[in-house]
């Protein structure tokens, strides 16, 4: 019963923390993608002739934190919202000028995929000659730098209190352990048995209650996943489970979160 | 081998229970300590496995104190010798054979010798029949044949027996002082605890008489 409570315990704690974890870094994940998906776009002045194009289009590529740039002609941004609209190609039938400008799409290098560089950049580029309009998705960039700076708190407090309620409850289990067993640890000490002979038996059973607490904890997350998974009807490639070093992280939490708990309980027990 | 020189002790402040002893024990001695109850015997053989601490004085094993040993080095000393508790201390949920075990186990025998040494042991005090029995399920005085048998089956230097035989009729009485008289003859010293003094008289070997924590002859 008392393994019970100090197992479940413990898988108890390690699933909120695996399901934080998982969840963490999904956003991650979805993050870095979305962040090299930020791109800037250049609106162009009308009539540019094809050589200031070129011109221009070398200078911002030589820019260092330009990954590469894709010029789109007025023509190709006509193409483009036809094939978007679909169906309702109609709406732009009446048209007899093109209206749409050309424009220059940017894609940034990694280590610049952030607001600060993206405002240094579009600020130079704004001082370009021929540059009508600088576009970038400002807004939800910032929103998604401070919602994930939230979660990563979020989820070292979760993580925090979690720790340390787990070593409570698994040294108070501990405790009642060596209680029922005290006349048996008093006997022992009779025939000369050492604290570390004592001792041994009790690390061994938090070990393997840590172990099977955090394997619990990962079939039960794996199961919740699957079901998610296939609830929402997502591919399995857009949502990822724990990769297997974090895996063998929640293991390794799971162990050294038993023998805590136990050295804790020991060191207030046994005086001799 | 054993000496005890001014030795006090008291559990609470202000009242001794064991006043100025001195004595030396020879290897190989046979020692009774005889007196009334209250006298202080067990508090006697506590201090000299060091389950108690002494107040005042000096306790010499081989030479050396063991008043401030350190308590990593208790066992140490616990598992060279046997010890009789006057209350058992048996794992009642547990066989004979296992009781019996428990002092060899901790010591890191093979199990083969420990089964050899364990199964001799109870046959030498008319157990072995018994090996296989939960040791709740024993009377007292088999109980305390447990007991012995585990002081004994780890070949003490010195053994420390409180009240050995107070549940065993005047038979199976005998039959342990024969052993102890046998396994003293082999070397072992041994220290007997007892108020029945019509047994020392009876098995007239040394002893040495406590009456309110005093030697009195
Ligand atoms: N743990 C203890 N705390 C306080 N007083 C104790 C403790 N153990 C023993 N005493 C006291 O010490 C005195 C001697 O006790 P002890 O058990 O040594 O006597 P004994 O000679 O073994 O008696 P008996 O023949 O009844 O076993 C008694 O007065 C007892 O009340
Ligand atoms: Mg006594």
């Amino acid at each position: 019963m008392i393994h019970l409570i100090t197992t479940g315990s413990i898988a108890f704690s390690l699933a909120i923390l695996g399901a934080v974890l998982c969840v963490f870094l999904n956003v991650d994940d979805l993050v870095k993608k979305w962040r090299k998906e930020v791109s800037i776009v250049l609106f162009l002045e009308d009539n540019l002739n094809p050589s200031k194009i070129e011109n221009l289009k070398t200078k911002i590529s030589e820019m260092l934190e330009v990954d590469n740039i894709l010029y789109i002609s007025k023509e190709e941004a006509l193409k483009r919202l036809k094939t978007q609209l679909e169906n309702q190609e109609g709406i732009l039938e009446g048209l007899e000028t093109n209206p749409l400008p050309a424009s220059f799409e940017i894609r940034l290098k990694p280590p610049f995929q952030n607001i600060q560089s993206i405002r240094t950049l579009v600020q130079r580029l704004k001082g370009l000659s021929a540059i009508d309009e600088v576009q970038y998705g400002e807004a939800w960039i910032e929103r998604l730098t401070t919602g994930f700076r939230l979660i990563k708190l979020v989820a070292l407090a979760i993580f925090g209190l979690l720790f340390m309620s787990t070593v409570f409850i698994i040294s108070n289990t501990i405790k009642l352990a060596i209680y029922a067993r005290q006349e048996e640890l008093e006997i022992m000490r009779v025939v000369g048995a050492t604290n570390l002979f004592i001792k041994t038996p009790f690390y061994i059973e938090a070990l393997l209650q840590g172990l099977v607490g955090a394997l619990l904890a990962i079939s039960i997350l794996f199961g919740i996943y699957r079901l998610f998974v296939s609830k929402v009807q997502m591919d399995s490639s857009s949502i990822s489970f724990l990769p297997s070093d974090v895996i063998l992280g929640i293991m390794g939490v799971g162990i050294g979160l038993g023998l805590f708990g136990s050295l804790i309980s020991f060191r207030r027990f046994i005086r001799t | 081998m054993l000496q005890m020189l001014h030795v006090y002790k008291s559990y609470e402040p202000g009242h001794m229970v064991l006043h100025d002893i001195n004595l030396s024990i020879d290897k190989g001695d046979f020692l009774f300590i005889t007196g009334p109850s209250g006298a202080g015997k067990t508090t006697l053989l506590k201090l000299i496995f060091l389950e108690e601490r002494v107040t005042k004085g000096q306790i010499l094993m081989d030479g050396t104190s063991i008043s401030n040993i350190h308590p990593s080095k208790i066992p140490h000393l616990r598992r060279r010798m046997g010890i009789v508790l006057q209350d058992f201390k048996l794992l009642l949920n547990r066989t004979v054979f296992e009781n019996v075990a428990l002092s060899l186990e901790i010591l890191g025998h093979s199990k083969s010798y420990v089964r050899k040494k364990v199964m001799h042991t109870l046959r030498e005090v008319n157990l072995s029949h018994k090996f296989k029995i939960l040791t709740k399920r024993l009377s007292y005085g088999e109980q305390q044949k447990v007991a012995i048998a585990r002081a004994m089956v780890n070949n003490p230097f010195l053994l420390l027996a409180d009240e050995p035989c107070a549940y065993l009729d005047s038979h199976s009485t005998h039959e342990i002082i024969a052993i102890f008289e046998h396994i003293n003859a082999w070397g072992t010293t041994i220290l007997f605890a007892t108020h029945n003094q019509k047994l020392v008289d009876t098995v007239g070997k040394k002893s040495v008489r406590l009456n309110q924590g005093r030697i009195i002859n």
